[in-house]
């Protein structure tokens, strides 16, 4: 995994709105074949920064670079080498999961194996099923889904594990590893830092539209400490989470 | 910088039969739209298809004066939907008409005669004709209507412009068979009542699916991020709109032709001339439903959502459904009304109906109505440009 390669280039990207700043000038980079995470309270620009390289959104000064094409310049480019998921984004209510996945292989232009894909993401049971019928992690998993369906170099997820329970958490933590390991770079944010740091290789902590730390998770907290930081409490070997997940079992309830 | 070649664009063609085909599945499953779209009409035309059932019969007042006799007299006395009132003096009549009792008084005087020719000019081989000597007198006629009984005198009216319609299309100098064909017609043509309402119907029915299919489609599509969800891939924005409105023709096509079946085989709405007057109604509905599909569209992005939409589509409905003429004749209304009414496009669509499924007309003589929606249809797509929201 070569990480040297450059793959979205920001560019001192700045949104505003009326009388409030979204998006503050920033730059970054992200390479290729890492899980890149942006990191913010609700409300921190994530979505806007993502939605403006995923074109969906028209940014007010700068540029972004995906794939060697500007999203100025060639943006139906950028469309059709990104996957997007979005926050809460819905599917046509009364189809089922593989004619979903029919119509996003069309508006890309691919030829795909819907059943495939399902299996791909542990929904092959479900294939005739509507996505009303799917729980909250199910859905994320389709959702993912549609976003690999014209196997895309670059894809983007939108909370992707917000209102999951964790046992649905974990089984998509574990998606997006594999599909990192296939060689596709994910861009993801989250306000869980668990998450951040069981999956991402590197992050941007954002806070009202300015990048305040952008490093590998590791590096970030050994500088926190080397600040001299010390917990509250003394940390234990395990958490709440593992006691229930240690209780309730590791397999998905969906 | 990792750059990316050989990057697919789709075939936006495509991508318009794609969202047309996952829009028509959609609908075609949802149970509110399968409801208005196909029972609800096919319950309205039962009803009025029932209602009819009962025997109406119209009075027409036939003057002292008036002949009592030709193709048209002829083929007024053998239209069961029509009783001939013959032994009223004159001031009976106009108390009658004044009161409504009586919705239409006809005079047929002479007016001249036409000679029957064959294709040639030359006189025909009166050895031949089973009617030698036989001239047809140019009749003209006379209609008084009550302004006391609009529904009625209009109803009236559309079977005598009907008739009139149909012994002129038959004895056209062209035409060698004069006497057989007039035989024919002498047979005259069943109204049903559901003649009379069918085609209102169609218009209304059109109408109201396209404003609210449309208009309730998009609002979710927005709401639910859907529309969004779409954009994020390469294609061009407008082939959204076409796909929808391409599976919402296809199902307007099918809506029309539940509702001309069911009139035509349960409540024997007459096919003037056949297969060709079911397939004109369907090529009008297709035209209606263009112009109708962009005032759905206006509404949907005037509306926030499906509480706004729903009295926004009745505000454009209402006033099309009451002054189109498909329910009340428009000389029933106010005067300063009637100019409006006469160019709604409900009007257009409702007369060219009514012309070709009532009057038996060709589809060459509604070109008026149809080129009046289409103008109308421009107008609106325009408006669509300017307003359409897509978040």
């Amino acid at each position: 995994m070569s990480k040297q390669k450059v793959i979205i280039e920001v560019i001192n990207l700045t949104k505003k709105y009326a009388d409030l700043v979204a998006v503050n000038n920033l730059s970054f980079k992200v390479y290729s074949g890492e899980i890149f995470g942006l990191l913010g309270p609700n409300g921190a620009g994530k979505t806007t920064i993502l939605e403006i390289i995923e074109t969906l959104r028209e940014e007010t000064d700068g540029d972004v670079v995906v794939g060697g094409y500007s999203i100025n310049k060639e943006p139906d480019k950028v469309k059709a080498i990104i996957g997007v998921q979005l926050q809460a984004a819905g599917f046509y209510p009364n189809l089922k999961l593989t004619e979903i996945l029919e119509l996003f292989a069309a508006l890309y232009g691919v030829s795909a194996d819907p059943l495939e894909m399902l299996k791909k993401v542990n929904l092959a049971d479900k294939a005739k099923s509507s996505v009303k019928e799917l729980s909250g992690g199910q859905k994320q998993r389709f959702s993912v889904a549609t976003t690999l369906i014209h196997r895309p170099a670059i894809i983007f997820l939108d909370e992707p594990s917000t209102g999951l329970d964790p046992q649905a958490r974990r089984n998509l933590w574990k998606l997006v590893k594999e599909v990192r390991n296939q060689g596709t770079t994910v861009v993801i944010t989250t306000h869980f830092m668990d998450e951040a740091e069981y999956l991402c290789d590197r992050v941007a902590v954002i806070d009202e539209g300015n990048i305040l730390a952008i490093d590998k998770p590791d590096n970030l907290i050994d500088a926190l400490l080397q600040r001299g930081f010390k917990k509250d409490k003394s940390v234990k070997e395990a958490n709440l989470e593992d006691v229930f997940l240690d209780l309730t079992g590791k397999e998905l309830r969906d | 910088m990792e750059i990316i070649k050989n990057v697919k664009q789709p075939n936006q063609i495509k991508v318009a039969l794609a969202l047309a085909k996952a829009s028509f599945l959609s609908t075609l499953r949802n149970p509110t739209s399968l409801f208005f779209s196909f029972f609800f009409p096919f319950i309205f035309i039962s009803v009025f298809g029932l209602l009819g059932q009962g025997k109406q019969t119209f009075d027409i007042g036939v003057r002292e004066a008036s002949l009592q006799k030709g193709p048209f007299y002829e083929a007024l006395q053998n239209i069961e939907v029509v009783k001939l009132v013959t032994n009223l003096s004159n001031d009976n009549l106009d108390e009658k008409l004044k009161k409504g009792e009586i919705p239409v008084v006809i005079t047929i005087s002479e007016n001249g005669t036409a000679v029957p020719k064959n294709i040639t000019g030359e006189p025909t081989d009166n050895s031949k004709d089973p009617a030698p000597n036989r001239q047809l007198s140019k009749q003209s006629i006379l209609i008084e209507k009550s302004a006391a009984a609009p529904e009625e005198a209009q109803t009236v009216s559309s079977i005598l412009t009907s008739i009139a319609q149909s012994i002129n299309s038959q004895s056209t100098p062209e035409s060698l068979k004069l006497i057989d064909l007039n035989e024919t017609t002498v047979e005259g043509r069943k109204f049903t009542r559901i003649d009379f309402i069918l085609p209102g119907q169609l218009s209304f029915a059109l109408l109201s699916n396209a404003m609210f299919g449309i208009a309730i489609t998009f609002v979710t599509m927005r709401k639910q991020l859907i529309i969004k969800r779409i954009f994020a891939a390469p294609i061009n924005r407008s082939v959204l709109i076409i796909g929808e409105a391409l599976s919402k023709s296809l199902i307007a096509i099918l809506q029309s032709l539940l509702i001309i079946s069911v009139g035509h085989f349960v409540f024997n709405f007459t096919l003037i001339n056949g297969v060709t007057t079911l397939f004109n109604m369907l090529g009008l509905s297709l035209v209606g439903i263009f112009t109708f599909l962009g005032f759905g569209l206006v509404v949907s992005s005037l509306g926030k959502d499906e509480q706004t939409v729903a009295p926004l589509a009745n505000l454009i409905m209402m006033p099309q459904l009451f002054l189109s003429g498909a329910f009340f004749p428009i000389e029933a209304f106010p005067e300063f009304l009637q100019p409006v009414a006469r160019i709604l496009p409900m009007t257009f669509l409702n007369d060219a109906f009514r012309k070709v499924a009532f009057e038996g007309l060709t589809i060459t003589s509604v070109l008026p109505q149809i080129a009046s929606l289409i103008v109308w249809g421009l107008l609106i797509y325009l408006l669509v440009v300017k307003l359409f929201k897509w978040e």
